[in-house]
């Protein structure tokens, strides 16, 4: 099953046992530190997901509750990625991304769910995922090098892994959301404005 | 790169509104080759109430300018809802660079404390910036990206992400 090699293939090991867990905001109390990494990039993720999972929750509403409902494959373009492909893709950069900079091999990227249910437990694995990572581990890595763009086009270069996180794969990961929200918006699921993140959401 | 509250957001922004204007360059190339009038495309929208391609364009530059402007305690250009042609946009984009550039990286990372106002809340600088400016921002540019796709504009994923397509995924 794809899900589960899913989760098996990303699982984020852990660096010493007892070794503080980075979280957001409690860990940064009063105090005021400068950003780290994991600050800027951990919760945004954790965030759009949530939000992502919140609107395919109403999707399957609109859906008549339907798991396997023909949502599941509607695009908005011929061109781009399914429903069940965006979900895909979002959790995907989201986990190889993290990944990639913890300087992990990336794990291969899941068939798309045939089902509501599979796409939430997919959703579940990322957060857990992503919420396993090492606040520290993630920040010790802010100066590596990560290589972007393709050899074959003659575009490949490497960046700082903070450039990466954040002017790279940061866009990606709104931009298979947005497609997501699009995608629904356009099959006629009455989403509103701050069904997208949460209490706020973009302007209709 | 530092990961400051600048670079999360700014940096981002200029990122995000060179990458429009390649977007508009591109659709100005397209319709010139093509004879086709772009009045129809920038009123052209994705979904019933979702906002046609020219407003989400100017939507990406608001965002932009006015909630950097709003932590950092400036003075935000004026709306100027430009016209809706392709010239008048692409003119409201480079507006919109330019302003973003000149705020100072302290004005952000000196205000993340800072409590600014988030529809009926109080929020800090740093999460109005992170939990609502961001997602609005990249939801602006993607829906003027899908739009130009679903018209025919052969703009690409590499367009939107400059050389980091490494997946190629759409």
């Amino acid at each position: 099953m794809p899900v589960t090699t899913f989760a098996a293939a990303n699982a984020i090991p852990h660096g010493e046992p007892g070794q503080a867990r980075g979280s957001f905001p409690e860990a940064l109390g009063n105090k005021r530190v400068s950003p780290s990494l994991y600050e800027a990039s951990i919760p945004l993720y954790n965030r759009g997901l949530n939000g992502l999972r919140l609107i395919l929750g109403r999707a399957r509403v609109h859906a008549g509750g339907d798991s396997e409902s023909s949502l599941l494959t509607s695009g908005v373009d011929d061109r781009l990625n399914t429903l069940a492909g965006q979900v895909v893709l979002a959790c995907h950069r989201a986990a190889t991304d993290i990944r990639r900079v913890l300087g992990f091999e990336v794990g291969k990227r899941p068939k798309p769910p045939a089902s509501f249910d599979d796409m939430d437990r997919l959703i579940g694995q990322t957060t857990a995922l992503l919420d396993s990572v090492d606040a520290d581990a993630l920040n010790g890595v802010q100066g590596s090098k990560i290589a972007v763009g393709s050899a074959q086009k003659g575009t490949r270069r490497m960046i700082g892994a903070t450039e990466f996180i954040l002017l790279h794969s940061i866009p990606q990961f709104y931009f298979h959301l947005t497609t997501a929200y699009v995608i629904l918006r356009y099959n006629g699921v009455p989403l509103r404005k701050p069904d997208f993140l949460g209490s706020s959401g973009p302007t209709p | 790169m530092e990961p400051s509250l600048y670079n999360t957001s700014v940096s981002a922004y200029v990122s995000g509104l060179v990458r429009l204007r390649g977007f508009i360059d591109r659709t100005a190339e397209h319709l010139a080759k093509c004879g086709f009038e772009e009045g129809p495309l920038l009123g052209r929208s994705l979904a019933r109430r979702l906002h046609p391609l020219g407003r989400q364009i100017l939507s990406a530059c608001l965002h932009a300018e006015r909630d950097p402007a709003r932590v950092a305690g400036l003075e935000p250009p004026p709306r100027a809802t430009a016209p809706m042609t392709l010239s008048a946009l692409r003119e409201r984009v480079e507006r919109a660079l330019t302003f973003v550039r000149s705020i100072a990286p302290d004005r952000i990372d000196g205000n993340a404390d800072r409590r600014v106002r988030d529809g009926w809340s109080q929020v800090s600088g740093s999460d109005y910036l992170r939990r609502h400016s961001i997602p609005h921002f990249y939801f602006h540019l993607t829906v003027v990206y899908i739009t130009l796709r679903r018209s025919g504009i052969p703009v690409s994923k590499a367009d939107f992400v400059g050389a980091a397509g490494e997946t190629g995924a759409a």
